[in-house]
């Protein structure tokens, strides 16, 4: 997958697990997009973080810090602006999904 | 069955992170999380030791990896501060803080009269200090002596614009004729600095102080 498709794909997918899931930890976010795709979809900590870094500070998410197991714990959740977003995401990804999907069917016909 | 690291294994994998490049506080603690929680994974599913589990998993990511992490970062926050300070300047021209402005405005236009530019800007000059002072001091108390690289982001554009009066001075000689000129024109930019004071010196203190409710 191209480097751009998979920070585009990664973006919106991140959305729609935060969505789903509320709020979230960055490792939490890497096994769980893992479980999802059947381990299809790997998420390196160098995208991820990346990815997260800008959407907070696009303050499409917010951050809460929780102390567990000792350390401190950095979430991220969707903000009221992030909400929105993600719902005009998840549609594209569902139109994006459908479409590349007639596509494919139908040159394989 | 469920694995949790101790502190000194915690502290072993932040400075294990510290010597990869990584030297802001708020970087490194979500670092270490990330990396205990695959350790700890790792020791329970595989029964493996402490060491060999952290062996594994630094493996995994070359030396750049967690100073690329922190170099992307950087950029992030600094674009934040930056349109954070914009979007706060923006707010002076708009309903209802541009009273405040168009006061600020007479006021500056008045003081004009009276003192003249360049001891107006020395005055603002001298307000500035005691405003970095003080936001100097406060950010010590954030945690201890560890550098947090919000701050640092907001620092560095913060006090770039608390030092405008001085700045002012260099301005005002490239500029002279015109702005000597016009008493309008000396209003309004002796307007935007103060405006430009107040929204730094209300961004870095909330921002502060938000640390401080975090991380105390």
């Amino acid at each position: 997958m191209s480097n751009k498709l998979y920070k585009g794909t990664l973006t919106n997918l991140i959305l729609k697990l935060l969505y789903e899931n509320g709020k979230m930890y960055g490792y939490e976010i890497t096994k769980k997009t893992k479980e999802q795709t059947n381990g299809g979809f790997t998420v390196t900590e160098g995208a991820l973080y990346t990815i997260l870094h800008k959407l907070e500070a696009e303050e499409i998410l917010g951050v809460e810090f929780e102390i567990v197991d000792g350390r401190t714990r950095k979430y991220y959740k969707l903000s009221e602006k992030g909400e929105k977003e993600a719902v005009l995401k998840i549609e594209e990804l569902k139109e994006f999904i459908k479409n590349l999907a007639g596509f494919v069917d139908f040159k394989l016909a | 069955m469920k694995v949790s690291l101790n502190k000194k294994q915690l502290k072993h994998i932040s400075n294990l992170i510290e010597m990869k490049g990584v030297n802001y506080y708020d970087v490194n603690m979500e670092m270490t999380d990330h990396i205990a929680s695959e350790v700890e994974e790792l020791i329970a599913n595989n029964n493996l030791e402490y060491m060999k589990a952290i062996k594994q998993t630094f493996l995994r990511y070359d030396r750049f990896h967690f100073m690329n992490i922190e170099e992307e970062k950087k950029k992030k926050v600094m674009q934040q501060a930056r349109r954070e300070f914009y979007r706060g300047l923006l707010q002076f021209f708009t309903i209802p803080k541009i009273i405040a402005t168009l006061a600020i405005f007479m006021i500056s236009y008045t003081l004009l009269n009276f003192f003249g530019f360049e001891y107006l800007l020395i005055f603002l000059a001298i307000i500035s200090l005691p405003m970095s002072i003080y936001l100097y001091k406060k950010k010590k108390g954030v945690v201890g002596n560890k550098d947090f690289l919000q701050i640092k982001a907001f620092n560095s554009h913060g006090f770039l614009v608390l030092f405008l009066p001085f700045q002012a001075f260099n301005i005002q000689r490239i500029f002279i004729d015109k702005l000597q000129a016009n008493l309008y024109f000396q209003s309004f930019f002796i307007t935007i600095i103060l405006i430009s004071m107040l929204v730094v010196f209300t961004i870095y203190n909330s921002r502060l102080d938000f640390l401080k409710t975090k991380f105390i």
